[in-house]
């Protein structure tokens, strides 16, 4: 094994204060080797963790020939294989040859381990690529980890993060993955670094506070009139963990959240319904914001004055929805799952029907996915013009699509409601 | 250090391929102007963030109109493999084809052999008043109106009660008024509804409805309004924030023929998040509904169900909708010698079984839960192999289960229909089996006159009495009559109709059971006294199971399903066999 390396250092440090350096007590818990054998070059991460080494390689393997030179060299026994133990010198040489561990910022306890893995994560997707992610050791390895430090229960921010992220990486979803990855490192960012603000305090709060903790910055919300326009089960920890049941406010136009993950008991009513909220919390953040409803009464019937001022508070421009879209995906590019009611002022029936607003701009429906509900859309389109339409603004390519969920239709003054997901 | 912007596409491919390399790595940093001493983590960072960034600003709504060109994946239809006429008629649409026929009895042949959605497009067609159904003066043919009289199949009760609506004279009349009646229990359930939700009624409505009404109601639940619909999404998924699994399932299992397509979001949250217990009923909802949601949602789920039963449910289900995927796995479930796999092997096999599964379905006829024999005659009955009608008929010549010999019957009327339209004909019969249908008349010696003329009287006088309200006394005249003439069903069966009417269903019981054994036959031939007998019997089996009598009320079901129940109501006979079903599957006390 070639020590051109560890000669190279001790040569830089002969010639440097950091030379003449004591060795002041640093620990070193993590190193990165740039491993070349027989023109083969991989990165090899050897950790010591709790007492146990890991040692995996870029190329997913733990017991290959670049983790094996790896580790003889970290034991010291590489060029100068056979002499014995290093000296102190040459410890010191070979310790300061490596990526160093991030001593500055080593922020203890719960909040620093997390912001780690949060950022090991996203460097070994990084690495292996998002084409072998899915599969990659070292990656269940990071998410095994970042759920091993969330607590039990995890924190349902946590949850979706990692039910959206092996969503996409198992549909090798290159967009996806990067805006998730960036709101994990941004998180890392705001706890190992311990950033000030608003905004990154309701980052924190978003990804990482659970029970009480999480409604601490809830604004209240009272005497409001409510109507569901959605409901689904998304993926957490375990496929279909989370429930989501989306409210439009008939007053302001604003759609809220109502979230829980599967066994926790929520609030009652089918999908659509009207609630009379007298009093409820809304906490800011990812968009749409979480609401917890604490006083209400609920109806499985919507009177048509409620789905009127649905459809009068519809969003009218779909250029305005892209630009608060990007706002939103800007500020949380993980968690926000934009989710808006669309006022359609006619369909494109050209091809597949396309819903468009007074603008003439249009907003696809999302086909891709083995679920039907495009079809079935297309089916209420093909007997009636929806005046609105309820769904998730989903990213496609660079542009944005509708996920239908439900659509009003106007026949004379009464609303019919066609429920698609 | 590169000192134009990153470029999107060249970052999204290090993402997508990985920068494990030291010649990407050192790429990826120029790219993004990071120094050369940048870490991996650094790096990682600033990859990920700024190929985020850069699609965000990039997100907007174009001009041109563009439609999303991934490809949906809901897979085709399943071409039928029968080449022959039935097998030619399109999966996707027969009512634009069956609209092209105008061989009435070829129609009326698809009414009893096709599939389920030719059999629903045959009655939509004549529902809707079109085509050869109707003759030029606007009235439907009379072999069309008898056809539609003698048909019983619970599957088509929805379109079956429309078809019926649209004929003209006695029967449409009485279609349309049993129509009204039954909007009315609906209207007044809506009200329940409202109150339920506005707290001021503390039970849910539809479970406390009798079984029997709650299956008539359910049976039609298209026809009811969207926040009837919404209430039943709100049950099935647990969202009342009232109902047991139990009681969620009673509603689940009563609404297997009702066809809405307004219950999918809520029959697909229970698919694929249960709880298991509820699974099966569920999907067996699915697969009475025409939706393009169906399908790939039955699939999805059922390659991730493990459990037998609910798994041989799902693949019936998707076996209704042109997927046959699990017929192999239906076929060896029912090869196993596991006696529990026999019977949803058999029902999943009604839909996905085919011409080859004749001998292994004919061979469950001989066994001895009469559950299991029945299902084997449906299954086989929509199999329509003809070399089914040897082992139908030798059985039906033997059995003495009044209900057995009518299904048989049945399914033989249904595999001839097929042979018909394929254009075969059936092989020789073998001595036929003595038709429940007939109206011929008894053969046994009657009594003497002075004997009929006694009886007669004490017959008449009872019947006066009962009418101006003298139970007692009606009663009594009635059972002289019974114990002057020998094997005389009438008094008796007045006797249980007139206790069923004030629903003292125990001794309506014991009345019942001896018109059956004094008169079986005429007894099952009339429908107005089949349809209060089946009551009566599920209204006791309902009290018993109340007090949690359940060998009692299981007992009584298995009972009067024994029996011809064909000329009682068709969703009446749902319910006593959904009962019958669910108590089944409960364990003995």
């Amino acid at each position: 094994m070639s020590d051109t390396l560890r000669r190279a250092a001790e040569r830089a440090l002969a010639g440097s204060a950091a030379g003449a350096d004591s060795g002041a007590a640093a620990s070193i818990e993590r190193a990165a080797l740039d491993v070349v054998v027989d023109g083969v070059s991989e990165l090899v991460t050897v950790r010591l963790r709790d007492g146990v080494l890991t040692c995996v390689s870029s190329d997913g393997r733990v017991d290959g020939p670049h983790v094996a030179a790896a580790l003889r060299w970290v034991a010291g026994a590489g060029a100068g294989a056979g002499k014995g133990p290093l000296t102190r010198g040459e410890r010191r040489v070979s310790v300061t040859g490596l990526e160093a561990a991030r001593a500055p910022d080593a922020v203890g306890g719960r909040e620093g381990a997390l912001g780690r893995a949060l950022d090991d994560l996203a460097t070994a997707v990084v690495r292996v690529g998002v084409e072998h992610a899915s599969s990659a050791p070292s990656v269940a390895e990071g998410v095994a980890k970042l759920i091993s430090l969330a607590g039990t229960p995890p924190p349902l921010g946590l949850q979706r993060f990692v039910g959206r992220l092996r969503t996409a990486l198992a549909a090798r979803d290159v967009r996806q993955t990067a805006a998730l990855l960036a709101g994990a490192t941004r998180v890392a960012t705001a706890l190992l670094e311990r950033t000030d603000g608003v905004e990154a305090a309701q980052r924190v709060r978003a990804w990482l506070a659970s029970g009480a903790a999480s409604w601490e910055q809830a604004v209240l919300l009272e005497e409001r009139v409510l109507v569901e326009v959605g409901r689904q089960w998304v993926a957490g920890l375990a496929r279909a963990a989370i429930e989501r049941r989306y409210l439009i406010d008939i007053s302001t136009g604003v759609v809220y959240c109502e979230q829980r993950v599967r066994g926790e008991v929520g609030s009652i009513g089918p999908c659509p319904r009207q609630l009379d909220v007298a009093l409820a919390e809304v906490e800011p953040g990812p968009s749409p914001p979480r609401i917890r409803l604490l006083q209400y009464t609920v109806s499985p019937r919507v009177d048509d004055g409620a789905w009127s001022q649905v459809a009068h508070v519809a969003r009218q421009s779909f250029r305005e929805l892209a630009r608060e879209c990007r706002e939103t995906l800007v500020r949380f590019p993980a968690l926000s799952e934009p989710f808006a009611v669309v006022a359609v002022a006619a369909i494109d029936r050209s091809g597949p029907p396309v819903p468009l607003d007074a603008e003439g701009l249009p907003l696809p429906i999302v086909r891709a996915g083995a679920e039907g509900i495009a079809e079935a859309f297309d089916r209420v389109v093909s007997d009636a013009d929806p005046r609105w339409i309820a769904g998730r603004i989903v990213p496609l390519g660079d542009g944005l699509a509708l996920a239908p969920f439900l659509a009003g239709s106007a026949e004379g003054q009464a609303t019919t409601i066609h429920v698609l997901r | 250090m590169s000192g134009s912007p990153p470029s999107g596409p060249r970052l999204r491919r290090w993402l997508r391929l990985g920068v494990a390399g030291a010649a990407q790595r050192v790429a990826a940093r120029e790219e993004l102007g990071l120094p050369e001493a940048a870490d991996d983590r650094a790096l990682a960072r600033a990859l990920v963030q700024v190929t985020a960034a850069l699609d965000v600003a990039a997100l907007d709504v174009r001009d041109r109109a563009r439609v999303d060109a991934r490809p949906s994946i809901t897979p085709p239809p399943v071409p039928d493999e029968d080449p022959s006429f039935l097998g030619e008629l399109s999966v996707s649409e027969p009512r634009d084809e069956l609209a092209q026929i105008d061989d009435t009895r070829t129609l009326l042949a698809v009414l009893r052999a096709g599939t389920l959605r030719q059999r629903r497009a045959v009655l939509e067609q004549l529902g809707e008043g079109r085509g050869s159904l109707r003759s030029s003066a606007g009235r439907s043919p009379r072999e069309v109106v008898e056809a539609l009289d003698q048909l019983r199949d619970v599957e088509l009760g929805y379109e079956l009660s429309r078809a019926r609506m649209a004929l003209g004279g006695a029967s449409g009349r009485a279609a349309r008024t049993e129509a009204a009646r039954w909007a009315e229990v609906a209207g007044r359930l809506e009200v329940e509804i409202d109150a339920f939700w506005e707290g001021s009624r503390q039970t849910e409505p539809l479970v406390e409805l009798p079984g029997d009404e709650r299956a008539q109601v359910l049976l039609r639940a298209r026809d009811w309004s969207d926040t009837f619909a919404a209430h039943l999404r709100a049950v099935i998924e647990g969202a009342d924030g009232m109902s047991s699994v139990e009681a969620r399932r009673e509603v689940l299992s009563s609404l297997r023929h009702c066809g809405d397509a307004r219950l999918i979001p809520a029959l697909a949250t229970v698919l694929r998040g249960g709880p298991g217990e509820l699974v099966g009923d569920a999907a067996r909802v699915l697969s009475s509904v025409d939706d393009p949601r169906v399908q790939p949602l039955l699939r999805a789920v059922f390659e991730r169900t493990v459990d037998l039963r609910p798994r041989l449910a799902i693949a019936g289900a998707l076996g209704a909708v042109g997927d046959h995927r699990a017929a192999g796995e239906a076929r060896a479930m029912l090869a196993t010698a596991d006696a529990g796999a026999r019977l949803p092997a058999l029902e999943a096999l009604e839909t996905l079984g085919g011409t080859e599964d004749t001998e292994a379905v004919a061979a469950q006829l001989g066994d001895p839960d009469p559950a299991v024999a029945s299902q084997a005659v449906r299954t086989l009955r929509r199999v329509g192999d003809g070399r089914a009608l040897e082992p139908l008929r030798t059985l039906g010549a033997h059995t003495h289960v009044s209900a057995l010999r009518a299904e048989i019957e049945d399914a033989v009327e249904a595999i001839e229909a097929r042979l018909d339209l394929r254009g075969e004909e059936p092989p020789l019969e073998p001595p036929s089996i003595p038709r429940l249908s007939s109206h011929g008349p008894s053969t046994r010696p009657g009594p003497r006159l002075g004997v009929r003329l006694v009886a007669g009287a004490f017959y008449l006088a009872g019947l006066v009495l009962l009418a101006i309200g003298a139970l007692h006394r009606g009663v009594t005249l009635l059972e002289r009559a019974a114990a002057r003439r020998a094997r005389w069903a009438p008094p008796l069966v007045a006797e249980a109709m007139a206790l069923a009417r004030r629903q003292r269903y125990a001794q309506a019981l014991a009345a019942f059971r001896r018109a059956i054994e004094a008169d079986r036959a005429r007894v099952e031939r009339n429908p107005v006294v089949v349809r209060s007998m089946a009551r009566c019997f599920l209204r006791r089996a309902e009290e018993m199971a109340r007090d949690a009598r359940v060998d009692v009320a299981r007992g009584l079901l298995r009972e009067v399903l024994q029996l011809d129940l064909r000329r009682a109501p068709a969703a009446l006979r749902f319910e006593l066999e959904r009962r019958h079903a669910l108590m089944r599957e409960e364990p003995a006390r």
